[in-house]
């Protein structure tokens, strides 16, 4: 089983940016891009493995970012094993820089300049 | 007309015996956070209250930055309050005159005024909390003051190395603030001992509820914007650190209380909750703040106090080049030191004398001010 040599750093990489952007913007649109966004990457990098094996295109990302081939039990693991290590990434990043327009994360004491947002009343009786 | 003879009676009877049978008192830095409470107590508990304080534009000038968080100023109570309000400057002893002359013999002073800025440098935490006590104080000797409830704070004693420690602990102030409130004490013991000054010194733990910005608050306010909680569990468990607080209400409470019993004059007196642990603590805040996300670190203890040391110098030059910007930290150094050393207070001989708290245990009170602080979009 051909499997993509570089997904699971793509997938942390891609997971932390998404986290932020989701933090910072998008959820503030729809609370549920969080979702829409780990659907989308998964599912595109398990399109891009099973195109690959069924022989559709000849190497995963074309054969861009390198793949190995592995059995198929490892590869199988391997490949479900992709949302979370999307996951894995988001919650860094939500871990730096906050899980809401009004966090900022722990890098918020190390920082001089306030970057969130103001606080919206809450527990009004 | 029976009503009118009635009325006339009551009129009569309430401003030449109750009025005369009130108690006065002059509540210094009547505009901050704990000042506030303090006059609002004393008048529901019917005192003839003179209130005094900078002048709003005056206040500014003493504090390094004039930022959303701080300083706090709440005119608007003693306006609500419809007391007496005579602007002074503590640093400036002909500007305390009018709060003596002509006026009756105050029955106490709470003198509650001072610079609680971390930020502050010497020059300016000396001449507010050190030169301003005196003056007040000579003053108050000078007309005759018969009770005069100062201001201290914990932090005189600096880190536990045994805890709880009791008012007899000798001083160790660990930052400015608390050497400027040390000095201030040792200024204030001298007037008592050699010139009669009714001295009673209240040291409370960092303070916190309704309408406090500085303090504790930051530790909330850092939680929040934060996002993320960490708890750590100290190895071996001896070496856990404690959390001490004070609600405000606790400690006018406790002010009020002293000023009623005179055997208090002459004495120092702990003003806080029961002592609760840090990870207790944390646990509790991240909860009351849905803080969801928690991480759980077990720390060998010299591995700790490695790291706090670390990060105890990231602060500090951080603190350093805000200062060269000409802006305020997220959080001041000596916040921070709060945080990694052992401050652990006994309140037992105030409970010995009678006093009981409402807010035993700190959570209740904490709870109740982060609901308050919630409804306001301040945390």
């Amino acid at each position: 089983m051909k499997v993509g040599l570089l997904d699971v750093p793509f997938l942390i990489v891609i997971g932390g940016i998404c986290a932020y952007l989701y933090a910072k913007h998008l959820i503030n649109k729809n609370k549920d891009w969080y979702v829409f966004l780990i659907l989308f990457f998964t599912i595109l990098f398990w399109l891009n493995i099973i195109l690959s094996n069924s022989g559709a295109v000849s190497e995963p990302w074309f054969g861009i970012f390198g793949s190995v081939r592995v059995h198929k039990l490892i590869g199988a693991f391997y490949v479900l094993s992709y949302p979370l290590w999307f996951s894995w990434g988001a919650e860094r990043a939500f871990q730096l820089f906050g899980r809401s327009p009004e966090e900022e994360g722990v890098l918020w004491p190390f920082t001089l300049k306030e970057r969130g947002k103001p606080f919206k009343p809450s527990w009004k009786s | 007309m029976t009503t009118i003879f009635l009325d006339t009676i009551e009129f009569v009877f309430y401003n030449f015996f109750m009025e005369r049978g009130r108690k006065r008192a002059l509540v210094t830095g009547a505009c901050g956070f704990t000042g506030g409470h303090m006059i609002e107590l004393l008048v529901k508990e019917g005192w003839e209250v003179v209130a005094t304080d900078l002048k709003r534009e005056e206040h500014k000038q003493y504090y390094c930055e004039e930022g959303e968080l701080h300083p706090a100023y709440y005119e608007d109570i003693i306006e609500k309050l419809k007391i007496e309000f005579i602007p002074a400057d503590l640093t400036k002893k002909e500007t305390l005159i009018p709060l003596f002359e002509g006026k009756p013999v105050y029955d106490v002073i709470f003198h509650i005024a001072s610079l609680y800025d971390y930020f502050a440098l010497w020059d300016v935490l000396y001449k507010v909390n050190v030169i301003g006590a005196k003056n007040l104080a000579e003053l108050a000797i000078e007309y005759k003051v018969k009770r005069f409830i100062h201001w201290s704070t914990e932090g005189v004693y600096g880190e536990a190395e045994e805890g709880p420690i009791d008012e007899d602990h000798p001083f160790n102030p660990p930052n400015n603030y608390s050497k400027s409130k040390a000095e201030q004490e040792r200024v204030l013991w001298a007037l008592h001992r050699e010139k009669g000054l009714p001295l009673t010194v209240l040291r409370p733990a960092p303070i916190y509820g309704p309408r406090h910005r500085y303090g504790v608050y930051h530790i909330l306010y850092g939680i929040r914007r934060i996002g993320t909680g960490v708890i750590i569990s100290w190895y071996p468990k001896k070496k856990t650190l404690m959390f001490p607080s004070v609600h405000v209400i606790d400690l006018v409470r406790a002010a009020l209380f002293c000023a009623e019993h005179d055997e208090t004059i002459g004495k120092a007196y702990n003003v806080l909750s029961e002592c609760i642990t840090q990870t207790e603590m944390l646990e509790f805040l991240y909860d009351a703040l849905g803080i969801k996300r928690v991480v759980r670190i077990p720390v060998y203890w010299p591995i700790y106090k490695f790291f706090s040391k670390v990060a105890m110098k990231i602060i500090t030059a951080l603190d350093r080049r805000a200062r060269k910007k000409g802006i305020r930290p997220k959080v001041d150094v000596p916040m921070a030191g709060y945080l990694t050393h052992q401050y652990w207070f006994s309140n037992k001989r105030l409970k010995d004398l009678g006093f009981r708290y409402i807010y035993e245990d700190p959570r209740k009170g904490l709870w109740d001010y982060i609901t308050w602080c919630k409804e306001r979009g301040w945390l």
